[in-house]
């Protein structure tokens, strides 16, 4: 039986030949396999020839920022992140660059934030606690912080976040590299992968998404995003924006905004912060969704000028919007139909089709795998997770996809995000009115 | 000026009631002589020393000496007053007659007391004073004290330095329940030294200063901007700095979440400022959770306070220990003030006596617990011999008291004496090497004794 399944498979796939096998999974060959296997193949490539040269560059930056010095400001906004928060700051008082300042706002926590912060604060390992009764959201308490920062750079971190001892001095080398470069994202990986198969095929994920892609994205001056949970801003730059917008998806807002301003956004792959992710579908669901609502919500509607042709136009500010909306939105809706298509043009080979399809997707799977481990800084501990790669083809190729439409089409047609209990409710109220 | 004149008021009931106008070169221990004083107030300052003067002595008859402010438009100053006893605008005998004779029935009725203890004199002068005038003993605001009231005749006593000793006098003897107080207001003290002039100030948490300014936060619903209302600043509008708006209407457009403040000395912001209460006396600048928090109450006699006030503390400040089937001495006092009550109410004699176990010091010191055992036994020989219609009590750890309702004097006497004997005959052989003595004293209840001078003569060894 199971002896004349593989004899049959591989009759078929003999019969069809390689072109119409291609033709077959065109989705995935002319689409999916340009934009994350070649180019992660490249950028692999471009870090391995260029390493040594740009050592040197990095070097000199690094000298810089440490003879200057400047004043850096810690901002962690946050509700009802009190359990965090003493491990938080202690760790972040183990960094190499230490001319920091913390602050901590508390955005109308109802836990033991507040008894916590007056602690610190009394023993000197916090600058300043800043707290709104009544919450304000994360934009405003993060527009708190910035008012009142004192530092040149501005570094914003969640504070479920733990960070490498030289991610903050790493973060910060970027800015001494090129000029005009207004802000910097850290890499962020999984802490709690091994808590279960989800968080596992999330930390896959997020070398691929975050580690590796984002330094794609980076290098073809891409980038868009820089991650809320451990980024740096110049000071001077977020001022001249008012800080951030309300959210969700603030953390790609103000990084579109300062690239429309001109300002260059780079990503440094070796200042890593772990975060936990959810452990089970509910949350990593309702994550998800949010985030992806973001997606419609800032890239479609808020920042569809970047389309526009006018006077401030910017070719790479159009791709980096393209780019994610291509790849996200419009992709997504058509691998519906491209899946409906091939089911019914090819309901008789089915059998054959869906083992072959998964082959390739595990195939894909393990080189992107492989180059994120050959530019890991942690592979020793991260090369374990490729047992689980064969189970990302269901985890990015069905289960994300199906939550995407699911939020896309919740925030196109219902503007759903607007009753996101992540806002308070007084500040959506607002936004919906003049239409963020 | 003139020396001192006391004119003496005619009058028709037997008092003599002096006034004083001129209070230069005035010697108190001549108003001794005087059943009351009705003092001018046209010296205001001469007058109130000359009370304060009286009412701090610890001479019975000066400090419970009926004493009346004479003025006739004058505003008296509160202190005065409460030191007083009352505020008259004639010098008619007639207007404060009543109250003298009151006073003086009851002053009447107080035992001499010879206490060192200055505590207890004290006591003694307050719980007194309200016995004898029926009045609570009431705090009288005061901006001089350190803690801003003043209590007659008590507060006389205490400088500002030793307020503390005020509180704890005060407190002791709610606790023995002499007094019962009633609440007045709540006062917030310095630490160190029980001083009120506090200034409560908030101030900076990193350096200490108080130089501080205070601003509202407003955070901008719309974009999300969050400043020190200075930000919104334009003329006079309210306007964001960050997306150009006007702010119109608060809690719909913007809201002001919460209060920064800038310290100006270190140029520190926070909003948590730390509370000091700086104290104006003493300098001392005190965490405000540091303050002694303390209640002003006015207080009233009670009975016990009553009983102290005519009796007097003696030697009950020892240890006191009960025995079962014997009421306390209060009590007891009550009984035998009914008693003399009912005789002059039905011509009917009732008897009093008391045993007293006198043994000396250094025997009794010597026997230690077993004494407490022996007073029991002893106890229990007078239940056995006595009617369950007789009233027992033991106080001062050495006296046996018994009314002995409707009885002869004699017999009781009788029955005291054989007590005494059985007493002897079974305990002493089990007390060689001690020597003790048992002594009866047996007195009449009639119409024409005084509930006091009886209970004096049953406890007087
Ligand atoms: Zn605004
Ligand atoms: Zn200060
Ligand atoms: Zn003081």
């Amino acid at each position: 039986m199971l002896y004349t399944f593989w004899e049959d498979f591989f009759y078929y796939i003999e019969h069809e030949g390689f072109i119409r096998i291609i033709n077959l999974f065109w989705y995935y060959f002319y689409i999916e396999a340009p934009r994350f296997l070649v180019f992660d193949l490249i950028i692999l490539g471009v870090v391995l020839f260029t390493s040594r040269r740009k050592q040197k560059v990095y070097e000199r930056a690094r000298y810089e920022l440490l003879a200057e010095n400047p004043l850096v400001s810690v901002i962690v906004p946050g509700k009802n992140e009190g359990k965090h928060i003493y491990k938080l700051v202690k760790g972040l008082r183990e960094q190499t660059y230490t001319n920091l300042e913390f602050i901590i706002v508390d955005d109308g926590s109802d836990d033991d934030t507040y008894i916590i912060c007056r602690n610190l604060i009394e023993n000197g390992m916090i600058d300043m606690y800043l707290r709104n009764e009544e919450r304000g959201g994360k934009a405003s308490a993060a527009n708190l912080a910035l008012r009142y920062a004192r530092g040149k750079f501005v570094v914003h971190v969640d504070a479920d976040t733990s960070f490498d001892r030289d991610a903050i001095e790493r973060l910060l080398i970027p800015f001494y590299v090129e000029d005009n470069v207004g802000g910097v994202g850290g890499n962020v990986k999984v802490r709690n992968y091994n808590d279960s198969i989800l968080t596992s095929l999330q930390a896959i994920e997020y070398l691929q998404t975050i580690s590796v892609g984002r330094m794609v994205t980076s290098y073809l001056g891409i980038y868009k995003i820089i991650s809320g949970a451990f980024g740096a801003f110049r000071k001077d730059v977020l001022d001249r924006l008012g800080g951030w917008d309300i959210g969700p998806g603030l953390d790609g807002d103000i990084t579109m905004k300062m690239r429309k301003l001109g300002y260059k956004i780079r990503f440094e792959p070796k200042a890593v912060s772990l975060t936990n992710v959810p452990t089970n579908l509910k949350a990593l669901s309702n994550q998800r969704l949010r985030w992806s609502k973001s997606l419609v919500r800032f890239r479609m509607r808020k920042h569809s000028d970047v389309f526009v042709p006018q006077a401030n136009f910017n070719f790479s500010n159009f791709f980096a919007i393209f780019d994610n909306i291509f790849y996200n939105f419009i992709l997504d809706m058509t691998w519906w139909f491209y899946l409906i298509n091939l089911i019914i043009n090819n309901i008789d080979f089915l059998m054959f089709i869906i083992p072959l399809k998964f082959l390739i997707y595990t195939t894909a799977g393990y080189i992107q795998f492989f180059v994120s481990m050959a530019l890991s800084e942690r592979r020793s501990q991260e090369w374990k997770l490729f047992i689980f790669v064969p189970l990302m083809t269901l985890y990015t190729g069905y289960y994300m996809r199906v939550i995407r439409t699911m939020a896309y089409f919740k925030e196109i047609f219902w503007r759903s995000s607007y009753y996101d209990a992540w806002n308070p409710e007084k500040t959506s109220r607002k936004a919906m009115e003049i239409g963020i | 000026m003139a020396g001192a004149i006391i004119t003496k008021l005619p009058n028709n009931y037997n008092r003599e009631v002096g006034y004083i106008s001129h209070y230069h070169e005035l010697d108190i221990r001549q108003l001794a002589l005087y059943d009351g004083l009705i003092l001018d107030y046209t010296d205001q300052q001469g007058c109130v020393n000359l009370l304060r003067q009286c009412r701090s002595s610890f001479i019975g008859t000066l400090y419970l000496l009926p004493i009346f402010i004479y003025s006739i438009d004058k505003n008296i100053d509160p202190i005065a007053e409460s030191l007083s006893d009352g505020v008259v605008s004639s010098l008619q005998v007639e207007g404060v007659i009543g109250k003298i004779d009151k006073i003086r029935n009851k002053q009447v009725n107080l035992a001499a007391i010879d206490s060192v203890s200055p505590d207890i004199r004290i006591m003694t002068k307050v719980l007194r004073f309200l016995y004898t005038r029926e009045t609570r003993l009431t705090p009288v605001v005061n901006p001089n004290s350190n803690i801003g009231y003043f209590y007659p005749i008590l507060s006389e006593h205490y400088k500002n330095g030793d307020l503390s000793e005020l509180f704890k006098i005060l407190d002791d003897g709610i606790q023995k329940e002499y007094l019962r107080p009633r609440f007045v207001d709540r006062l917030h003290l310095c630490s160190n030294c029980y001083s009120g002039f506090i200034n409560f100030r908030e101030t900076c948490p990193k350096c200490n200063s108080a130089d501080l300014v205070t601003e509202n936060l407003i955070h901008h619903f719309v974009c999300a901007y969050v400043g020190p209302e200075h930000d919104f600043h334009s003329g006079d509008y309210l306007v964001c700095p960050k997306c150009n708006r006007m702010l119109r209407h608060i809690g719909v457009d913007y809201d002001k979440p919460s209060i920064i403040y800038n310290c100006r000395n270190c140029s520190h912001i926070f909003q948590e400022p730390v509370m000091e209460a700086f104290c104006f006396n003493c300098q001392k600048k005190n965490p405000v959770e540091a303050l002694i928090d303390k209640q002003i109450y006015s207080y009233e006699l009670t009975p016990i306070g009553e009983e102290t006030a005519i009796n007097g503390f003696g030697r009950e400040i020892r240890e006191e220990f009960e025995l079962p089937g014997f009421i306390t001495f209060t009590t007891f006092n009550i009984f035998l003030k009914y008693e003399v009550e009912r005789a002059k109410n039905s011509g009917r004699i009732s008897s009093a006596g008391s045993l007293i176990l006198s043994m000396s010091d250094e025997d009794r010191n010597r026997m230690g617990p077993g004494y407490r055992k022996l007073a029991g036994e002893i106890a229990d020989f007078i239940k056995n011999a006595t009617f369950s219609t007789d009233i027992l009590s033991f106080v001062n750890n050495n006296t046996y008291l018994i009314i002995s309702p409707d009885s002869e004097p004699t017999r009781l006497q009788n029955l005291l004496e054989n007590i005494r004997q059985s007493v002897h005959k079974l305990l002493l052989s089990n007390l060689v090497g001690y020597s003790f003595n048992l002594v009866p004293k047996v007195v009449t209840i009639s119409s024409d004794k005084n509930h006091s001078d009886l209970i004096n003569q049953l406890i007087t060894p």
